[in-house]
């Protein structure tokens, strides 16, 4: 496996070191050149730049240390099994379950996403796994207990669920309709040795 | 460090314990994996952590209580909507101030759409979410939330 191919399965390209590096530039050059700007505004962007940048360096690597072991040790016809085509409302049920029991920010979600993509998880599935790690994860209904009171948030709770449900079949008949049509370009769809040039 | 970031590390350290005693070589490869894929991400990240810095320091905490608190009918709930799909905020700050905008007399719409989509749309971590998940998914997924936010809280305006 060379720099340039997939890497296995994830679809997550290690970009060429110049884009790399022109992106991490362009995030300097951003900073920099608002502060300069704004110098009002120069304490503030450092401050909200700052923290996000301790916030993600605290989480995506641990993150992403879970995704690759997930990736190396759960099988593909378990996943698949419980959260693939023929799971059913039970697959639904699980992965809303699943996205509920964690917390921390969305972003965090995105490669364990993709993980049980890659292994054979259902689009639909994956809407619903990262709706719930958005809106129902239990730290955070708990928050909303407390700071919205019980009616709202048992109300929006309810919503919620019965919505994402139905959300989630739109966003696969589309996903997979596109992606039947053209080339593989979703990352994550099969085991990450089809045939590329 | 937050709890959040305690939890998360803590489990990553005991799976890889965990892994480490049971396969060895599997454990070896899920961590190149994982490191590849943070590689993968780093330069969208840091482009993502300036961007959201600057929209934090043009829209503050304290606009968004105003907006919301202002906010009612279909054009509080847009506007509502819109500043949670683009603001970045932790829930400890949002709900807290979700709650005090309620507590003041201001509509549960627009409280509803605000941490509805502050929780679910990321604008600004959508270059994230392509590079992990796919474009289309990506752009399905937060178009759909989007409608899924409005009706909820148009929802949440009918029923609270």
């Amino acid at each position: 496996m060379n720099g340039e191919s997939k890497s296995p399965g994830t679809g997550v390209e290690a970009p060429k070191r110049s884009k790399g590096l022109l992106l991490a530039f362009a995030a300097l050059v951003l900073i920099g050149g608002f502060s300069l700007a704004f110098p009002d505004k120069r304490a503030a962007i450092l401050e909200g730049s700052g923290g996000f940048l301790r916030e993600v360096v605290f989480i995506l690597p641990a993150v992403c240390v879970l995704m690759g072991l997930f990736g190396a040790f759960v099988s593909k016809d378990l996943v698949m099994r419980i959260l693939g085509k023929s799971s059913g409302w039970k697959g639904a049920l699980l992965s809303i379950g699943l996205g509920s029991l964690p917390t921390g920010p969305l972003y965090a979600a995105f490669p364990l996403a993709a993980a049980l993509r890659e292994k054979g998880a259902r689009s639909a599935n994956i809407f619903l796994f990262l709706t719930a790690w958005a809106c129902i994860k239990l730290p955070q209904e708990l928050l909303e207990l407390r700071f919205l009171g019980p009616r709202f948030m048992l109300i929006r709770l309810a919503l919620t669920v019965a919505l994402a449900v139905p959300a989630a079949f739109l966003v696969e008949r589309y996903v997979d309709s596109v992606a039947s049509r053209s080339e593989p370009e979703s990352p994550a769809t099969s085991n990450g040795k089809e045939m590329r040039p | 460090m937050n709890s959040t970031a305690i939890i998360i590390n803590g489990l990553a350290v005991a799976a890889l314990i965990w892994a480490l005693v049971g396969d060895r070589e599997k454990a070896r490869a899920g961590l190149r994996k994982g490191l590849q894929v943070m590689m993968g991400i780093a330069p969208v990240t840091l482009l993502v952590v300036a961007v959201v810095g600057i929209v934090l320091a043009f829209i503050p905490a304290e606009t968004v209580g105003l907006v919301l608190g202002e906010g009612a009918g279909f054009t509080g709930v847009l506007a509502a909507l819109g500043l949670g799909a683009l603001v970045h905020m932790p829930a400890l700050l949002g709900f807290p101030l979700a709650g005090k905008v309620l507590q003041n007399g201001g509509s549960p719409g627009p409280v509803a759409a605000f941490i509805t989509s502050l929780t679910m749309i990321g604008v600004f971590t959508i270059p994230m979410e392509i590079k992990i998940l796919g474009r289309r998914f990506t752009l399905a997924r937060n178009l759909v939330s989007a409608a899924l936010a409005l009706s909820i809280a148009v929802l949440m305006g009918v029923l609270v």
